[in-house]
């Protein structure tokens, strides 16, 4: 049928005009695989500086890796360094705060062993002593002994000391039969009265404390003591501490007495009844 | 006319009836031409499809590289940031230099320290209170056998309204001795306990009073009613909390309980 058809469009056709055509289809054949061939060398060329750029970029991220990968060690070897450093140095700080520590209880722990009282009964002082060195000074405001013969060791040590004086335990009331017990009260009793607020028990027979509330009471109370002013009762309050020795100068026999009347010589040990504290 | 209408051979049935002439040679020319080029276009078509597919590849590759520089290049600015602030760290550390030579002349302090108390102490076994820090310290000489957490006195006043009294809660400094040990002691509550709870103080040998289990497993007494005892609250070890006597864990207290005799000497230390 195709065939019939060329056959016939060929026949028809004036051949002048089919030479033309034929010319024309490889013109445009040729242009055609021309044009492609020109697209094809310039594709081939844009491959090639790709290829090449590509290159450049493929070396340079293999820079950038190996860059990097110096970057990462540099910093983990930093890391592990400073970690060194840091540990060393918090040795050093430890080592250094041990030290103060132990230093710190040391020199408390000294002054506790070197600090003791001294009773300079020719100048009427009670001297706060570190080793030769007296550190504070207090003024004895009254000497009180009850009746009787006096012998105390020149070394006596702090048994006790109170803020309050008054750890009396009441006393018990019998009311209807039944035994009933009445704390005690501040103000109503003697030793309370007698004592005042800081009082130091030094061993068994020796009281040092600040004014009485009642001088009537310190009287009654029958003890030995050595009086202070209230600054300087509180000051030596604060400034001894229970263990701490104190020496007389001279010896303790050799105070004068002033014998009240009806005072029974009571043992400071029985005055002082320890308080129970325990808790 | 029919002579010159034979088919030409190769040419198949489209050549079918051109004659041996110019004309046909024409033809053939022409197909010949004319396929050459088809060749050439299906040619360079391929070329260029294989062209473009090459463009493209590199220049995914250029893109993929390029992804993985600009990554690259972030990672090293991070680390170099990271540099940065380490190498910066160590500033906020002490200059080592003067803190080794302070050390140095404190190390001497306290080696002279060592000496004096060393001289007093004679290599005692004795305990050390640390009421500052709450610290407990086992020594024998200058050497620490152990140490602890501890509670001391809580500081502060309590006052009675009734009767007026009034208690101070400190732990006292000085130098004591272990006067005696206890096992499962019986806590005597004192005045105070029921004036701070609020409740009427019983009678002293009222059994109200008899609390056990309240001071632990054991107890050292260092006298003047001060203690060495346990608590029920461990928890407050460490701070001072406790009314005047010096608290300790319960495995820390059997220790001590153990390891000290009567007659050890327990310096409190402010």
């Amino acid at each position: 049928m195709l065939t019939m058809m060329l056959r016939r469009t060929a026949r028809k056709t004036p051949q002048g005009l089919l030479w033309a055509l034929g010319l024309l289809l490889c013109i445009g054949a040729h242009a055609a695989r021309l044009q492609l061939k020109k697209e094809t060398l310039a594709c081939r060329a844009q491959s090639q500086a790709l290829a090449e750029q590509g290159a450049v970029v493929a070396d340079a991220a293999s820079q950038f890796s190996a860059l990097n990968e110096l970057k990462g060690q540099d910093v983990a070897k930093f890391k592990q360094g400073l970690s060194r450093l840091a540990d060393s140095k918090r040795q050093v700080y430890e080592a250094g705060m041990a030290l103060q520590e132990e230093k710190r209880l040391l020199e408390k722990q000294l002054e506790l062993l070197t600090t003791f009282l001294m009773v300079d009964m020719p100048a009427n002082r009670i001297h706060r002593m570190r080793g030769e060195e007296s550190v504070e000074s207090f003024p004895i405001a009254g000497v009180r002994a009850a009746a009787g013969p006096v012998r105390s060791p020149d070394v006596l040590q702090i048994a006790s000391k109170e803020r309050f004086a008054h750890p009396e335990r009441g006393e018990f009331i019998e009311k209807d039969g039944q035994l009933q017990w009445n704390p005690p009260q501040v103000g109503t009793s003697v030793r309370s009265n007698a004592l005042g607020e800081y009082v130091i028990f030094a061993g068994p027979s020796v009281i040092l404390h600040g004014p009485s509330s009642k001088s009537a009471d310190h009287e009654a109370f029958a003890h030995y003591c050595l009086g202070l002013s209230a600054v300087a009762a509180r000051k030596l309050y604060a400034g001894s501490f229970i263990g701490m020795k104190i020496l007389f100068k001279p010896g303790l026999a050799s105070l004068p007495l002033s014998t009240p009347a009806a005072a029974p010589v009571v043992p400071v040990a029985a005055a002082v009844r320890p308080s129970p504290k325990n808790r | 006319m029919s002579n010159n209408h034979a088919p030409i051979p190769g040419l198949g049935d489209h050549a079918v009836g051109f004659p041996h002439s110019a004309s046909g040679w024409g033809v053939l020319a022409f197909t010949l031409v004319f396929g050459a080029e088809l060749i050439g276009i299906l040619h360079w078509g391929f070329s260029l499809g294989a062209a473009q597919r090459r463009v493209a590849e590199e220049a995914g590759s250029i893109e993929l590289h390029a992804r993985e520089t600009s990554s690259l290049s972030k990672q090293i600015r991070a680390q170099a940031q990271e540099l940065v602030f380490l190498q910066s760290l160590p500033n906020i550390l002490p200059k080592e230099r003067n803190t080794l030579r302070t050390q140095k002349v404190v190390a001497a302090e306290v080696q002279t320290l060592r000496t004096k108390v060393g001289s007093r102490l004679h290599g005692a076994l004795h305990v050390v209170v640390d009421a500052k820090a709450n610290v407990l310290y086992l020594k024998k000489g200058l050497k620490l056998l152990w140490q602890a957490d501890c509670s001391v006195g809580r500081g502060g006043v309590l006052k009675d309204k009734r009767t007026g009294r009034r208690w101070e809660f400190v732990t006292p400094r000085g130098e004591f001795r272990v006067r005696g040990k206890r096992e499962n002691p019986v806590w005597h509550k004192p005045d105070w306990a029921f004036v701070e709870s609020g409740q009427p103080v019983p009678p002293p040998e009222d059994p109200l009073r008899q609390a056990q289990g309240e001071l632990g497993a054991y107890v050292l007494d260092l006298g003047d009613g001060y203690l060495i005892h346990g608590t029920k609250d461990e928890a407050g070890l460490g701070r001072p909390v406790s009314h005047g006597c010096v608290r300790l864990g319960v495995e820390d207290l059997a220790k001590l309980y153990q390891e000290v005799p009567v007659g050890t000497k327990v310096y409190i230390i402010y």
